[in-house]
């Protein structure tokens, strides 16, 4: 994680020469997918937590983005179904999803609370059932609906991500909680006008 | 490294205890984190923030992530 502060982003190219040079994001195909789909989702972990950052300065990096999904089965469908529409292969551990894509297979991972992987396009997205110390339905009404490229993107409350976080105390949370802190106490004493330690 | 073994069929806990004693530091803690009520505020504060609230547009974000693992792409060749 940077503090370099600064502008927003550091934009090099501007929007429509990056969309004509490169295509539109696949993330962002997939949550206009699951926008028009309905799917009830919301965006947790270090993905999520970036929405609250305060410059590109403070964004951090991550591989993959972890998608928090009710135990619906029609709802789970309905979020492969867009992953695939956008281009994305699912994963279930090393394997691929089971065929065909309904309400049994639905049913069963649901049922198992199993992670299916979305990747395609070097993009990596978990679309999870489980989100340490919370139910979906304790996250859902806390959500921001953010904007990103004109589509709606609910994200979790910043304050259920790092809760979650601090439940599961895995090492790599540990590492990710001691950063934030410290990058939040940083900017705090940077907008006090006092120079970070 | 991620395991020590020690095989404890045959010793005593004083020796396994001799044994680990070296590798102790290495042990990677686990378990709930408690967050400091500084941690919690400086929270409340982000979330409060007016961009922060829903309808905010959050495109610079994606972009910046974008720009980010393109960088680093870049460097992998």
């Amino acid at each position: 994680m940077g503090l370099g502060g600064g502008p927003p982003v550091p934009g090099l190219l501007r929007p429509l020469e990056r969309l004509i040079l490169t295509g539109p994001d696949p993330f962002s195909r997939l949550a206009a997918g699951l926008e028009r789909s309905g799917v009830r989702y919301v965006v947790i972990g270090i993905a999520g937590v970036n929405h609250y950052a305060q410059s590109a300065g403070i964004v951090f990096t991550t591989e993959d983005r972890d998608l928090f999904l009710p135990l619906d089965p029609g709802n789970a469908l309905k979020a492969w179904r867009a992953a695939l529409d956008a281009g994305f292969g699912l994963w279930s551990g090393d394997e691929p999803l089971g065929r065909p894509l309904d309400e049994v297979l639905a049913e069963q991972v649901v049922s198992r609370r199993a992670l299916v992987r979305a990747e395609g396009h070097g993009v990596v997205v978990d679309l999870s059932f489980v989100m340490a110390a919370f139910s979906f339905d304790d996250v859902w009404p806390r959500r921001r609906i953010f904007k990103v490229d004109g589509i709606d993107v609910p994200v979790a409350s910043l304050k259920d991500i790092v809760a979650s976080k601090a439940a599961a105390g895995r090492p790599k949370d540990r590492l990710f909680l001691a950063t934030h802190e410290d990058g939040l106490r940083q900017l705090g004493r940077r907008r006090r006008g006092r120079p970070p330690k | 490294m991620r395991a020590i073994i020690v095989r404890v069929s045959d010793r005593d806990d004083d020796e396994i205890a001799r044994i680990i004693a070296p590798f102790r530091h290495l042990a990677r803690e686990t378990g709930p984190v408690v967050l400091s009520d500084e941690y919690i505020r400086m929270i409340d504060e982000v979330e409060s923030a007016p961009e922060n609230q829903s309808g905010s547009d959050k495109t610079w974000v994606w972009e910046a992530d974008r720009q980010f693992r393109d960088y680093y792409d870049r460097l992998k060749g």
